[in-house]
């Protein structure tokens, strides 16, 4: 589980994430949405360490990761598993070297055999098979994504984030690793948080969504919620697009 | 003020990049690999130019020299010198600033654009310590073998430019190589060496850690380091060689 409260973050006059307060349950699928600008990148770089916040406090499960230094965080960091927009796969190692990487550097006591057979079930788990050996610039979109995951899995993390996963893939695509995403999570009963702006994503994994508007969180819910929040702000992002208008007029009419 | 920013900040990137690393083993494995990547290939360009110019320095020495007070085996001396004090040491490390303080510059910076940087923080890994310091003693290892090699090439060029230009007779050269040999140059022109390696890896790895944006600041990145590099090496040129010859 992860604590937010009072999240406020700034560059210089700028307040991009305004007193924000929330609650990511474990074994849950949560997502941030909003708009571009709305603070969603910065929300998440503060969950995982890259950003300082100016205050407020991030607890996971019992640790105040804010109140930590830089080393002493480590021990939070380990527990940690991010996919990135980019995949942010290593481009010298290969597949299976990417995955392999976060248990050598901190499994020293597991042997050669027992690495590459977590990196192996790692990658089989997303659906990567006979790849191992190529490099990252050698893979589709797609793949290195799925490969990405694999890795951010690799050491059986309590806590998944995921910056934008469906960036840059066709729909189908972006359909497998959304659900990827959501089947390991109830797996492994990890805290899952996504970051995104795809409509599909929130309505197919949603299960507690968190809806960002200039630094504020302005609402949450759940993804069925969502179509129904009264919101200005919320409809005017639910209902962009002409299929999700199409889906809010078939509700009215059924 | 500038200035003073970014040597606070190279100044709190060596403490972070000295701290204890999270598995030796991978550090000690990734050092082998660097001095490969960083020494191994430089091979190449330093045998060419060192024994050019150790030939070039020999044909020119031999041609302002050319004075009946002045011993023929001098041009051999003067070679040897030029080539143990400032040549090897200096020129060679101005070649390597060029050359893999730009790979450094270059490969961190993409890495840091691509977000891999931030996926080794997020693992909790000391990222500037994993991805600079086997650099850096990479090349504080390996750069010093590289100048020796280069000072028997350096001096090697000389001869050859002796033998097949007769701008001096070899025996006279040989001499002259040989004169009053003290092996504190030798010592001099390691320590610069060692020096001048810290210099352009760590220089180039700070451009480098701290680009922001995409491929065209990878390329400043890239630029700065050369530059910035080049310039602390005939600064510290003049310091080291104050300090330790004076």
């Amino acid at each position: 589980m992860i604590s937010i409260t009072d999240l406020f973050k700034s560059f210089g006059d700028e307040a991009v994430l305004k007193k924000v307060n929330t609650v990511f349950d474990k074994g849950k699928t949560n997502l941030i949405i909003g708009q571009s600008g709305s603070g969603k990148t910065v929300f998440m770089k503060c969950l995982v360490g890259l950003l300082e916040p100016d205050s407020g406090s991030i607890l996971y499960d019992d640790t105040n990761f804010t109140a930590l230094t830089g080393h002493q965080r480590t021990d939070i960091r380990k527990k940690m598993g991010m996919l990135f927009q980019g995949s942010a796969l290593f481009d010298s190692l290969t597949v299976e070297e990417n995955v392999i990487f976060p248990l050598e550097m901190f499994n020293k006591h597991m042997s050669r055999k027992e690495k590459l057979d977590r990196a192996n079930f790692c990658l089989d788990r997303v659906n990567i098979h006979n790849v191992n050996h190529l490099y990252p610039a050698e893979i589709s979109g797609g793949m290195k994504k799925r490969v990405a995951i694999a890795r951010a899995i690799a050491n059986s993390p309590d806590y998944l984030f995921c910056d934008e996963p469906n960036s840059g893939l066709d729909p189908q695509t972006a359909i497998l690793i959304d659900k990827l995403i959501s089947e390991i999570t109830e797996e492994f009963q990890m805290t899952t948080v996504v970051n995104t702006h795809d409509m599909n994503s929130v309505m197919e994994i949603g299960q507690h969504v968190v809806f960002l508007h200039k630094g504020n969180l302005w609402w949450e819910g759940t993804a069925e919620e969502i179509l129904t929040s009264g919101n200005k702000e919320v409809e005017h992002f639910v209902y962009a697009s002409e299929l999700m208008m199409k889906i809010k007029n078939t509700k009215r009419s059924s | 003020m500038k200035l003073f920013y970014h040597l606070g900040r190279y100044m709190l990137l060596l403490v972070t990049i000295l701290r204890r690393p999270q598995n030796a083993k991978i550090y000690r494995q990734k050092i082998i690999v660097e001095m490969d990547n960083l020494g191994l290939e430089s091979l190449g360009i330093v045998t060419i130019i060192s024994v050019f110019m150790g030939a070039v320095v020999t044909i020119q020495t031999a041609f302002n020299t050319d004075h009946p007070l002045l011993p023929i085996y001098a041009v051999g001396f003067a070679t040897r010198q030029s080539i143990i004090l400032e040549f090897s040491p200096t020129i060679i490390s101005l070649i390597l600033a060029g050359k893999v303080g730009s790979r450094i510059a270059s490969e961190i910076g993409t890495m840091r654009v691509t977000e891999q940087i931030d996926a080794l923080e997020v693992m909790g890994i000391n990222s500037a310590g994993y991805l600079i310091l086997p650099k850096v003693l990479a090349s504080m290892i390996i750069n010093p073998m590289l100048v020796i090699i280069s000072i028997f090439l350096g001096v090697f060029g000389g001869w050859l430019a002796s033998a097949f230009t007769g701008v001096i007779p070899l025996s006279h050269y040989i001499y002259g190589i040989l004169f009053e040999f003290s092996q504190f140059d030798i010592f001099y022109a390691l320590i610069k060496t060692v020096v001048f390696a810290f210099l352009i890896t760590s220089i180039s790895g700070y451009f480098g850690f701290y680009t922001r944006g995409g491929a065209l600041e990878v390329g400043h990145s890239s630029t700065k380091a050369v530059v910035f590099s080049s310039i602390y090496i005939i600064i510290f040129n003049l310091i080291l060689t104050q300090i330790l010859l004076v």
